[in-house]
């Protein structure tokens, strides 16, 4: 079995190309792709061959790129005691720029020299008239943030999709939809996705929650993940394609299928029908009420596949298209997400996996495409457009009794409107309503604190246990029954009644 | 437990014997019960034979033999279980737990060491996460609940993903074999900092490091010594989750009208009093859930029971013994749903002889919600450090 993690660089992975730990962009590697460090434009054939991890700077040549050590912060330095850190900055006066000694043309200077960003650093702190009054702390901080500017160290990162969320959810969160990585975390949980379980998911985060949930799958495990949308015949598969970026094998990317939520639906009502038409016939013959089933889904499937295909290669195309004006610049520095020359090998490597994908397809073309509809056992839904209430309703003919469902949505009043309606209705237990809260710290002796900003939009979660259809009509029923007695008591909104 | 090639094939599959069931009866009432031939399960809902729930799906209704009380019958899952599992040690809880498994870059096939086991509530989660073909090798320095943590992973269906073994880890560090081995490794221990020189043996170059403190001083040594031991990129962060209740009001919107019955708070005594005792005649109803009139649905049983709970709910949530916050939230919110629904039934019946026509005036109810009033403000700081890829 190939290893969970492979540890090398290939041509063709996507790697998430972190500069100092802050700013990501995430490059798929070929010949021609170039990465940014700093200024500069440097050949990521560099990168390939390279574990995972690897941390790289300019070359003396200031032109390519060499792999660097990684160095131990320095803020662990400082003495540790209480009465450490004695001076003031009571004498501190803004001046601006008069109280720094080297000029722009000083510093450019000794960048064509060939200085290193340390040397640089330091020569700036020696030629401040207000350094060396400065606190322990302040000149701590004086130096991390000229570092950040002369000193800088990308990183080969691997794209997890906890990594593909920050990445995404810090550049262009309304690409994902502004779904957070703790919320994505949540959801995966909460749902209770792993190997070998059948997950359904709708969403409008550019796929990445299919994505993650995939990742969750193991390769050539039993299960799958549907990702499926709603709006009918008439609707158009909607972006889904972050799976592309998180450089899966062939086989596991032959466990996600995506599907038109009416498709799905049908497949499971005429699946339906033929196990019931089976049993009236003949209601011990459990094999071949499956082997019909089967027949019935492979051929469903088969008509299926090429309008689907077809469907995802028009989506590559509109892609690649799409993806340079739909390029939002990441603030300061300006590093899209995707390095331009990235975005034609993206969808070359991306076609590669799904070559890789329906190879094994055509073998045993029915049987994993039978295992790839409902009934499903996890559901996550992510669609903030679509009303919860209505989208829960709408999928649970697909889910399979005591499935796990969490549902994420920006907003708070929609899941609210949900919960309210799905109390007590015998669909599902278990209801919650929940937001996330998440906050990073600093952690630094004598200096502990939050991070001055945090991020208030990490959304809002219903998560329930779906019931099973039995415990539904059950109560259906006993509604009915009673109806006619509390037909006078009747709310004059006309909800759900409550003595 | 977790799902298995079976249960793929076959996601509704109908309890058997031999299987565990999560008994729900509430959002803050949930336990475990091993079905057996011959078993019953008593609760203050009934007596349930097992017998009686062979063969039914997962997910269905369980009614009791006599009085048609009911239950739920639920498909054990990692997040179930830590609802219902036995406390031997504070355990973590689905936010900690669900940051914890996707920042470690958790995925089939890895390799995790965890210490200590503890009540093993991430135990059976980061088993979900490396799945049948990676593992979860975990030490415990006391040694019977190493025994019992690997009597439940057994038990659930972990026993070839897990390993238990009983080891201080503080004092001598993880065993040998696993340097070089592990693709992530979690401590949750009074002293991490000091393991953290064998953690940097074990974690592979870009691996990932995690430690769960809940005080500062404990993170601050930790972060310190992950620096100094070859990690980078250490991040500490708080997650919580923050329950919402979500219930329906009235709002007035006739300011010229006369005040509406009294309700809820603002009551005198003596109507509280009343009041209190139609919720508990309410509860007891509601406990029974006798088919006759627990027509209405699950609800009726579930919002009548918290509503006699709604006063003690705030109470009960802010006590630091609440262990599962989310189960103790979220029941105030239903205790919320049911007090106003108690409520409402008052004043419709208050309204009901006067005639339609104020019925008809009457403005819609609105769905509200607010976060419950009392919940977890702090569970730990989770710290994350990447192991460095020397050059």
């Amino acid at each position: 079995m190939a290893s969970a993690y492979p540890a090398l660089v290939r041509e063709g992975d996507t790697i998430i190309w972190s500069i100092n730990g802050d700013r990501q962009a995430l490059i798929t590697i070929d010949k021609n792709t170039k990465v940014k460090l700093g200024k500069v434009f440097c050949s990521a054939a560099a990168l390939v061959g390279c574990p995972y991890g690897s941390m790289f700077a300019l070359g003396a040549d200031g032109k390519t790129l060499e792999r660097t050590e990684y160095v131990p912060l320095s803020d662990w330095d400082l003495p540790n005691a209480p009465d450490f850190n004695t001076r003031t900055n009571a004498e501190l006066v803004d001046a601006g720029l008069a109280h720094q000694a080297l000029s722009a043309e000083d510093i450019e200077a000794m960048k064509a020299e060939g200085k290193a960003g340390a040397d640089i650093v330091a020569a700036l702190a020696a030629n401040s008239a207000t350094f060396a009054n400065k606190t322990e702390f302040s000149q701590e901080k004086y130096k991390k943030k000229k570092a950040k500017k002369y000193i800088q160290v990308g990183t080969v990162r691997r794209p997890t999709a906890a990594a593909v969320c920050e990445a995404y959810f810090a550049n262009s969160p309304s690409r994902t939809g502004y779904l957070r990585v703790d919320a994505l975390a949540l959801l995966l949980s909460l749902a209770n996705v792993g190997p070998h379980a059948r997950v359904l998911v709708v969403e409008s985060c550019g796929g990445l929650v299919s994505a993650a949930a995939l990742e969750r799958l193991c390769a050539g495990s039993a299960g799958c993940v549907v990702s499926a949308w709603a709006g009918g015949p008439g609707a158009n598969r909607p972006a889904l394609d972050a799976w592309r970026h998180m450089n899966f094998s062939g086989e596991q990317r032959s466990a996600l299928r995506f599907a038109p939520l009416h498709a799905l639906l049908g497949e499971a009502r005429r699946t339906q029908q033929a196990q019931q038409g089976q049993q009236a016939e003949e209601p011990a013959a459990v094999p071949q009420q499956q082997q019909q089933s089967t027949a019935v889904d492979g051929q469903q499937a088969a008509a299926e596949q090429p309008a689907e295909q077809q469907q995802q290669q028009q989506q590559q195309q509109e892609g690649e298209q799409q993806q340079q004006p739909g390029q939002p610049a990441a603030g300061e520095g300006g590093e899209p997400m995707e390095a331009q020359d990235g975005a034609a090998a993206a969808a070359e490597h991306a076609q590669q996996a799904e070559q890789q994908a329906q190879a094994p397809q055509g073998a045993q073309a029915q049987q994993p495409r039978q295992a790839h509809g409902a009934p499903f056992n996890c559901c996550i839904l992510a669609a903030s457009a679509l009303s919860p209430l209505a989208l829960i309703r709408h999928v649970l003919p697909l889910l399979a009794p005591s499935a796990s469902l969490a549902v994420f949505s920006p907003w708070q009043h929609p899941l609210a409107e949900a919960l309210d309606a799905l109390r007590g209705q015998g669909e599902a237990a278990n209801l919650a309503l929940q937001e996330a809260w998440w906050r990073e710290m600093q952690v630094l002796p004598l200096r502990s604190h939050p991070n001055m900003n945090m991020n208030h939009g990490g959304g809002y979660i219903l998560s329930g246990t779906v019931l099973a259809p039995s415990a539904r009509k059950q109560q259906q029923q006993q509604q009915q029954q009673q109806q006619p007695k509390q037909a006078n008591q009747q709310q004059p909104n006309g909800k759900r009644q409550r003595r | 437990m977790l799902h298995k090639p079976a249960s793929a094939a076959d996601p509704g599959r109908c309890i058997q014997e031999g299987d565990l069931v999560v008994v729900y009866e509430g959002f803050d009432s949930m336990k475990s019960v091993w079905v057996t031939a011959k078993g019953n399960c008593n609760n203050k809902y009934g007596s349930f034979a097992h017998a009686d729930w062979l063969g039914k799906p997962f997910g269905s209704r369980a009614t009791a033999r006599k009085g048609g009380g009911w239950v739920l019958l639920l498909a054990p899952t990692p997040e179930l279980w830590t609802s219902v599992l036995r406390h031997r040690t504070q355990i973590l809880y689905v936010a900690d737990i669900a940051m914890v498994c996707a920042m470690l870059e958790l995925r089939p096939g890895a390799v995790v060491l965890e210490s200590g086991t503890g009540s093993g509530s991430l135990t059976h989660s980061l088993a979900r996460a490396v799945g049948p073909t990676g593992h979860v090798w975990t030490y415990e320095f006391h040694e019977q609940r190493a025994q019992m943590a690997a009597e439940e992973f057994r038990a659930n269906g972990l026993g070839d993903i897990v390993t238990v073994t009983q080891l201080d880890i503080e004092e001598g560090g993880f065993p040998e074999r696993h340097h070089g081995k592990a693709d992530a490794l979690f401590l949750d221990l009074p002293k991490p900092y000091k393991v953290v020189p064998s953690a940097a043996r074990c974690v592979r170059p870009d691996g990932m490091f995690c430690s769960f403190s809940p005080c500062i001083e404990q993170v601050q040594r930790t972060c310190e010594a992950l620096n100094a031991n070859g990690f980078r990129d250490i991040r500490t962060m708080e997650v919580l989750l923050r329950s919402h209740e979500v219930s329906r009001v009235q709002l007035q919107t006739d300011l010229e009208a006369p005040p509406a019955a009294p309700a809820g708070r603002k009551q005198g005594r003596q109507q509280q009093q009343q009041q209190q005792q139609q919720q508990q005649q309410q509860q007891g109803r509601g406990a029974k859930r006798s088919r006759t009139e627990s027509g209405d649905g699950t609800e009726q049983g579930e919002a009548a029971r918290p509503a006699s709970d709604a006063a003690a709910a705030a109470g009960a949530a802010s006590e630091a013994e609440a262990d599962a916050p989310a189960a103790a939230e979220a029941a105030s919110g239903e205790a919320a749903a049911g007090a106003a629904a108690a409520a409402g039934a008052e004043e419709e019946a208050a309204a009901a002889p006067s005639g339609g026509q104020q019925q008809q005036q009457q403005p819609a109810r609105q769905v509200v919600s607010k976060p419950v009033p009392f919940g977890r403000g702090h569970t730990g700081y989770l710290t994350f450090a990447r192991r460095v890829v020397p050059l």
